[in-house]
């Protein structure tokens, strides 16, 4: 009996220590083929970054890889936000937006880099860290296909306008009503970027630094508008804004629309789709 | 919601335990202490440094403040903190936003054992496989909030058994979007244990302890250069550690030992070495005359519960500092923050008080202290000839143990000075040589090595039993960096409640005119038995502050701060 009391609670630490070591044998990492599409949604990675950011060249390479490895279904868009998102008197460009403040404040950012996927918590949180973000990214692209998003965009260079033209086909139905943004993106904007990672650049500063993906403005305010108050998977909405540019560093021959359709039901408003297309400019 | 949790818990400990406690003496006989802080900030706009309106995001007005009550009767402790950062103060991270009871605890305890359920904090030995704490200043809190159980079975033995996951800002445990830790620590006194050893004049005391997270998730993907990978991922991740302390006439010689399994992270970019931490400490007092030597090596021993987190949270152990920690504003410049990635230490340091009515003494004595502290980075070879150190998803390097880099993260060498001159005038001088290693230490890898001299005189007059003057004098003299820096304080303490101080640090060296800037400040404050109100007015110079080698970013403001403080 003695032996019993002494020998059960050393069987018992034996087992718990044993179960709680995973030690792994090489190789540790093995290399993932081309992503198969088929029938898979389109997924937002909002990355949150900053010129000032050091690590953010190297997220930024990690989310393009991504973008690449899920064969386009991945649809990136640079939110510059934060404080190293400031300009100063060397880190000159100013790619701030209202809209990026606010999302910063709404989804609690905190620091970059870091992104949102899809707007959908991971785990508890909306921000995710760049190692996590393939992992969230592999849970949306679980769900099933939701919408079919068709549109088209022009800049009208005599009035500065940009039109978009968006048709959705629902196809499954939503609690309630649905939302819809559209995000205006320019690519190739050039400036000084800090770096730390020799894998994505120079340091400690990556000059000239190409800013692609860049999210300017949201056509139709900080969280959309309301595409419908009630789905119906056999209508196919149309929706037109219009949007005039007022800032004279853009380039109208880098701009893209990013159209997302939005599930109000869930309180971040869980983006249900999304499109890009390139905004083309009239009369070319 | 808490509150309910609480008191359910409460009246089942008071069923659990049911040690004959008449509701009338449960709360009349009970002792009830607790704390107060609040730290409010009114920032405004100042061109000079840059700071507008945008800069402060909309809201100048910031606050950061708890209330903390313990409940105590006979064998059972009961207690919970409020906390409320609306919006937090600049400086800390804004997911601290919000209010709540993020701390309530139920505790049971008598000789034999003690049973806590809620939130706690612990340490094993030094740390170095698990410690959670609080620290205010750093806005750091990894509480565990599950069970904790310590057994007493004998004198001298003391085992302790912790299960829980750790509190990270106010993100609720959900989905497993953090780990559950569990660890055992034994801690023995061999000279409370063995009759023989009771009286023997060394002093020994030994321990153990073992750690694991659980963390779900077999595989991630993970873009590395040209490819994607499937990294394979330990679910279980453990750590375990030993101990020893002996003691003999005034000599004291502390180690600890910790290893780690493979903990692919991105604190260490997901490489899958396994760590390991080493930390000596050997020190000898007596009377006038104090001396010690440590020494530490780290190699790849971040261990967080959240595989992804890179930030300040969710450590589960703690890797001690070695080298020393400032209050005066310019030798705190420059401060060390440990390196989990890997480092390797030593700190030496020797206290000796001239007696009085000595040539060199004189009529009070005089105390003299000499410290050195360096950090290296340790020596890190190739696995093989064709993986780059740190490569990800591979072991990532190879080292000896205790081997040394030739990279300096860290140099200090201090040499004060403690003198009283009379009865009424005392003084402390410092001389300070510091290397630091900012594109290091704080990540900015453009940033040269950073050569400073410091010097500090301190001189405090008792002009009588209630008032007293104090001014400091320092100089910071560096060619890197901002260059230097001048800083005065004057302070008057009227006894028992109010002190008054106007302080000045000036950056006379810096390269940029337009940065040479004054960041004053004009402090009052009362004090009331155990209250305390502090206003200050001036500005707050970017840097950080570090305690115990964990650090926090502090960015510049200017504007009003009140902190209050309160115990009860």
């Amino acid at each position: 009996m003695k032996l019993f009391r002494i020998l059960l609670p050393v069987l018992l630490l034996c087992s718990w220590i044993i179960t709680s070591c995973d030690k792994l044998d090489p190789p540790y990492a093995a290399v993932k083929t081309q992503y198969d599409t088929t029938n898979k949604p389109f997924v937002l990675l909002e990355e949150y970054t900053g010129h000032k950011c050091n690590n953010c060249p190297l997220a930024t390479q990690k989310a393009h890889k991504l973008a690449d490895y899920y064969a386009g279904r991945v649809i990136v868009m640079e939110v510059h936000a934060t404080n190293l998102a400031d300009p100063d008197p060397k880190y000159t460009l100013d790619l701030r937006t209202p809209e990026g403040a606010q999302w910063c404040t709404d989804f609690s950012i905190g620091y970059v880099p870091r992104a949102l996927v899809n707007r959908t918590p991971v785990g508890g949180s909306y921000p995710v860290n760049s190692d996590q973000w393939a992992a969230a990214i592999e849970l949306q692209m679980l769900k099933a296909v939701k919408t079919g998003i068709s549109a088209r965009s022009t800049y009208n260079n005599d009035t500065k306008e940009i039109t978009a033209d968006v048709t959705v086909r629902f196809r499954r139905k939503l609690s309630s009503s649905a939302g819809i943004n559209l995000y205006i993106l320019e690519d190739s904007i050039v400036g000084l970027q800090s770096n730390k990672d020799t894998a994505a650049g120079p340091t400690p500063e990556i000059n000239p630094y190409y800013f692609n993906e860049t999210f300017r403005a949201s056509m139709n305010g900080t969280y959309g508008e309301q595409l419908t108050a009630s789905v119906d998977t056999t209508i196919t909405y149309t929706y037109t804004k219009k949007f005039t540019v007022t800032n004279n560093d853009w380039d109208p021959t880098q701009l893209w629309l990013v159209t997302t359709i939005t599930d109000p039901a869930t309180s971040s408003g869980e983006i249900i789709g999304v499109k890009k297309v390139k905004i083309s400019i009239l009369g070319r | 919601m808490k509150k309910i949790i609480l008191l359910c818990i409460g009246m089942a400990a008071v069923g659990l335990f049911p040690a004959r406690l008449p509701a009338q003496d449960f709360l009349k006989n009970a002792q009830i202490t607790g704390s107060f802080q609040a730290d409010a900030a009114l920032y405004q706009t100042d061109a000079a440094m840059g700071i507008n309106s945008q800069s402060l995001n909309g809201q100048p007005i910031r606050m950061n403040g708890f209330t903390e009550v313990n409940y105590e009767y006979k064998n059972f402790y009961a207690g919970m903190r409020f906390e409320a950062y609306l919006p937090p103060l600049l400086g800390y991270d804004a997911q601290y936003q919000g209010a709540g009871v993020p701390y309530w605890y139920v505790k049971y305890k008598n000789d034999l054992l003690e049973i806590t359920a809620g939130n706690f904090y612990e340490q094993f030995a030094q740390g170095m496989t698990f410690r959670t704490y609080q620290d205010w200043t750093l806005g750091y809190d990894n509480s565990m909030r599950g069970l904790r159980v310590k057994f007493m079975p004998s004198k001298g033995i003391t085992i302790t058994g912790v299960y829980g996951f750790q509190r990270t800002f106010w993100i609720p445990y959900q989905n497993n979007n953090r780990g559950i830790v569990k660890g055992l620590d034994a801690d023995f006194n061999l000279n409370d244990i063995f009759n023989a050893l009771a009286n023997a004049k060394l002093k020994i005391t030994l321990g153990g302890s073992f750690v694991s997270d659980y963390q779900a998730g077999k595989t991630m993907i993970y873009p590395v250069g040209d490819k994607v990978y499937t990294f394979n991922l330990p679910e279980n991740v453990a750590c375990y550690g030993g101990r020893l302390n002996l003691n003999y006439a005034g000599v004291n010689f502390y180690s600890e030992y910790a290893h780690k399994i493979n903990d692919p992270s991105q604190m260490n970019v997901y490489i899958y070495k396994p760590g390991n931490s080493i930390l000596f400490d050997l020190s000898y007092s007596r009377k006038n005359f104090g001396v010690e030597i440590k020494s530490k090596w780290i190699d790849n021993f971040s261990y967080k519960s959240n595989r992804s987190y890179t930030i300040n949270g969710l450590d589960i152990n703690y890797l001690p500092a070695i080298n020393k920690e400032h209050t005066y504003a310019l030798a705190s410049m420059y401060p060390y923050a440990t390196q989990t990635t890997g480092e390797v230490g030593i700190a030496a340091g020797v206290m000796y008080t001239i007696p009085k009515n000595t040539k060199l003494g004189g009529k009070n004595g005089l105390t003299i202290a000499v410290d050195f502290s360096q950090v290296n980075s340790i020596k890190k070879t190739p696995v093989n000839d064709t993986t780059p150190i740190g490569q990800s998803g591979t072991l990532g390097y190879a080292t000896n143990f205790y081997s040394v880099g030739n990279e300096v993260y860290w140099q200090e060498t201090q040499v004060e000075i403690s003198k009283k001159f009379g009865k009424k005038v005392k003084g402390i001088f410092d001389y300070l040589y510091q290397t630091y290693n900012k594109a290091v230490v704080q990540g900015h890898p453009e940033d040269p090595l950073i050569y400073s001299q410091i010097g500090i005189a301190d001189v405090t007059y008792n002009v009588n039993k209630k008032l007293s003057l104090r001014w400091e004098l320092q100089g910071l003299w560096t060619k890197q960096d901002n260059g230097n820096w001048a800083a005065g304080l004057m302070e008057i303490t009227i006894s028992p409640k109010w002190f008054f101080s106007v302080s000045d640090q000036w950056n006379y060296g810096n390269s940029d005119a337009s940065k040479q800037l004054h960041y004053y400040n004009v402090a009052a404050g009362f004090v009331y038995n155990t209250s305390r109100i502090q206003l200050s007015w001036g500005r707050q110079r970017e840097g950080i502050i570090c305690v115990g080698g964990v650090c926090r970013y502090v960015p510049q403001s200017s504007g009003l701060t009140l902190t209050v403080t309160s115990s009860f």
